[in-house]
């Protein structure tokens, strides 16, 4: 139980009124004007005639499938999960503008999953969960990472299908809920942190896809997703002359949680994972979907990258009088 | 949504416990994934397509603007709820084993489609005179609070109840009352308002109606009395109070303007009357029975407090 007296936010009687209205967070507010302005139909918005699979091995386009596949998973994530974060709004009875900017963002993130699932199927076929068996065996040939593994990742256990829901999932849908975590730390350590290796992954996939139709996929979820960044730092931005030390360290608790448990554990980058049958399949269906210039990087082009975005998110938050300690992962060192 | 009985003739206990994959994608229901698209085609903008520059004050009496700027206010503080409201279900639907993702699209599409409607009206009751932030009585607040986002998540209520009384009734119910509103608006920023709440509403009520057709072939007896309590339940509380708002408005408008041109000047801008919406309502309840009752659900009179037996 929280000090607030409730186990959940579920708990806590509805307060509706007064309803606030007004304009109480302008740049938010702008950006939930950009989005109204700029919505986008994936049904319409791209030449999906303009994909042609007749001229691809067959192999690449099992992996650009997959790719495309778990894209939609990781999309229909936020369907799933960012809603608690609107009932935590609604609870906490924050400025009109962030509930509205919100409605929308998971409606972009709807057809962020529907653009994926309609791009997976134009290349052959959804894949409606994580590759295991003969799809991971197909993928993930006997020469990929054991030879390969750097010191200190040792190998794990095939990921039995509990955990792999786990790492899919960020897991906001239950800190949304919970009073105990403060909306700063869950908003820093999902977007400032989460959202931001995301955009930075987009941007530097954008700039080295050949094939039209996935660079048109990639900068349309990228659009969306500069509003969604900004949200973040917005926001925190907007709160900090209110926040104590407590509130800092919230805030500093949360960027390196989601760092730490969601980002350096793969949620966004299949090398990033623990070892195991899937994820090597995943590895290698990204490698795949790259060589054929269908929207996806590889660990040597994008660590740099990850690195970078680590970095900027250190200097960024410095100036909220947070210091982030140093993290380390295996394939990575110290970042 | 997993189910753990507990023993002979009681209800299965039903605990929420998220499994994500395999996640279905594919369209499923294609009439709610028609509704899913039709929401992509038809999206508005409360800045840019209402003509808030049309609207002249000077030509509607200072009384009828301020009841009109009390009904306005009234719908916001009807509808506020669902800003919580519908990610409640959209998270509920995702807790649901094996469910396909049709609902769920539709219900992300639905969350903007009530941001909008309510930035608009706010902003409308804003142009009339200013926007009011609560009831007038602290004890009709509680009428508003009506929990939904806590009904929408209990695992005890039945998803199949909930969608049938909430969104093919209630919606169903609102879309009637928004449509005698139309009727009546010619004022152009109360119509274009209209015109758009109107059209989203259809899909939202629409949603419900079409849940229940899809999924009944695998209803139980129990489901179709779970389903008539929750309606029956619904109808009993939460159309009448739209009524309830409506008569306020009427009660606190002088006596020129309760009669004749009055009425008319108010319909203007998208206040209807009374006595129509009793109408409306009772006729809506005449018709969800026998839609129900083609769906094998037995909807026995309602007791209404303020409309009598329904």
């Amino acid at each position: 139980m929280s000090q607030s007296g409730f186990a959940t936010l579920l708990d806590a009687p509805e307060r509706r009124f007064p309803i606030e209205t007004g304009r109480h967070a302008p740049r938010i507010g702008d950006l939930y004007r950009a989005s109204l302005n700029t919505q986008w139909n994936p049904a319409t918005d791209i030449d999906w005639s303009e994909v042609d699979v007749a001229g691809i091995d067959p192999r690449h386009l099992v992996g650009a499938r997959l790719r495309w596949s778990r894209s939609a998973w990781g999309e229909y994530g936020a369907i799933s999960e960012s809603p608690a974060l609107q009932l935590r709004f609604y609870h906490e009875r924050l400025e009109p503008e962030i509930w509205q900017f919100f409605a929308m963002r998971t409606q972009e993130e709807a057809r962020h999953a529907e653009v994926c699932y309609r791009y997976a199927e134009r290349l052959g076929g959804y894949y409606a969960e994580p590759p295991s068996g003969e799809l991971a065996e197909y993928l993930a040939p006997a020469r990929a990472q054991a030879s390969t593994l750097p010191a200190g990742a040792a190998a794990a256990p095939a990921t039995p299908a509990d955990r792999v829901t786990t790492l899919y999932s960020h897991g906001v849908r239950r800190m949304a809920l919970d009073p105990r975590f403060t909306t700063e730390s869950i908003i820093a350590g999902l977007v400032c942190a989460s959202e931001e290796v995301t955009f930075d992954q987009f941007i530097h996939m954008i700039e080295i896809t050949p094939d039209p139709v996935a660079k048109r996929v990639l900068t349309l979820i990228a659009r969306d997703e500069t509003r969604h960044v900004a949200f973040g730092w917005r926001y925190i931005e907007s709160r900090l002359d209110r926040l104590d030390k407590a509130g800092i360290d919230s805030i500093r608790e949360g960027l390196e949680t989601f760092i730490e448990e969601v980002e350096l554990k793969g949620h966004h980058h299949p090398w990033l994972r623990p070892d195991t049958p899937t994820s090597r399949a995943e590895m290698e269906a990204f490698r795949l979907t790259h060589e054929a210039g269908l929207g996806a990087s590889v660990e040597e082009l994008e660590k740099p990258v990850f690195v970078d975005t680590i970095a900027r998110i250190r200097r960024r938050v410095k100036d909220w009088g947070v210091t982030l300690r140093s993290f380390h992962h295996p394939r990575l060192g110290a970042v | 949504m997993t189910a753990t009985q507990t023993g002979a003739g009681e209800r299965p206990k039903r605990s929420l416990v998220e499994r994500r994959f395999p996640l279905d994608l594919h369209p499923r229901i294609a009439r709610i994934r028609d509704l899913y698209e039709q929401s992509k085609r038809f999206k508005w903008n409360p800045e840019r397509s209402i003509p808030w520059a049309e609207f002249d004050g000077a030509r509607h009496p200072e009384a009828v603007r301020e009841m009109a700027r009390w009904w306005w206010s009234a719908c916001v503080w009807t509808e506020y709820g669902r800003i919580a409201e519908t990610p409640a279900l959209l998270i509920r639907f995702c807790l649901e084993r094996g469910g396909e993702s049709d609902a769920k699209m539709f219900l992300a599409a639905r969350g903007t489609q009530e941001v909008l409607y309510l930035e608009a009206a706010t902003r409308y009751a804003g142009l009339l005179g200013g926007f009011i932030e609560s009831p007038p009585e602290k004890a009709d607040e509680a009428a508003f609070e009506q929990q939904l986002y806590q009904h929408a998540l209990d695992p005890d209520v039945q998803p199949l109840a909930y969608i049938g009384a909430q969104c093919a009734i209630r919606d169903g119910l609102l879309l009637e009352h928004l449509r005698e509103a139309l009727r009546g608006a010619s004022e152009p920023v109360a119509t274009a308002i209209l015109k758009r709440a109107v059209r989203d509403k259809e899909a939202q009520a629409s949603f419900g109606w079409l849940y229940l057709e899809e999924t009944r072939a695998a209803w139980t007896p129990q489901d179709r009395a779970d389903l008539a309590a929750e309606v029956a339940a619904v109808l009993a509380s939460d159309g009448p109070m739209k009524h309830r708002v409506v008569e306020a408005c009427y009660l606190r408008m002088r006596p020129q303007w309760r009669d004749g041109d009055g009425a008319a000047a108010l319909a203007a801008l998208g206040v209807p009357e009374p006595e129509a919406l009793h109408a409306i309502t009772r006729r809506f309840v005449a018709d969800a029975r026998q839609r129900l009752a083609g769906l094998g659900v037995d909807l026995r009179d309602v007791a209404c407090p303020r409309l009598g037996r329904l």
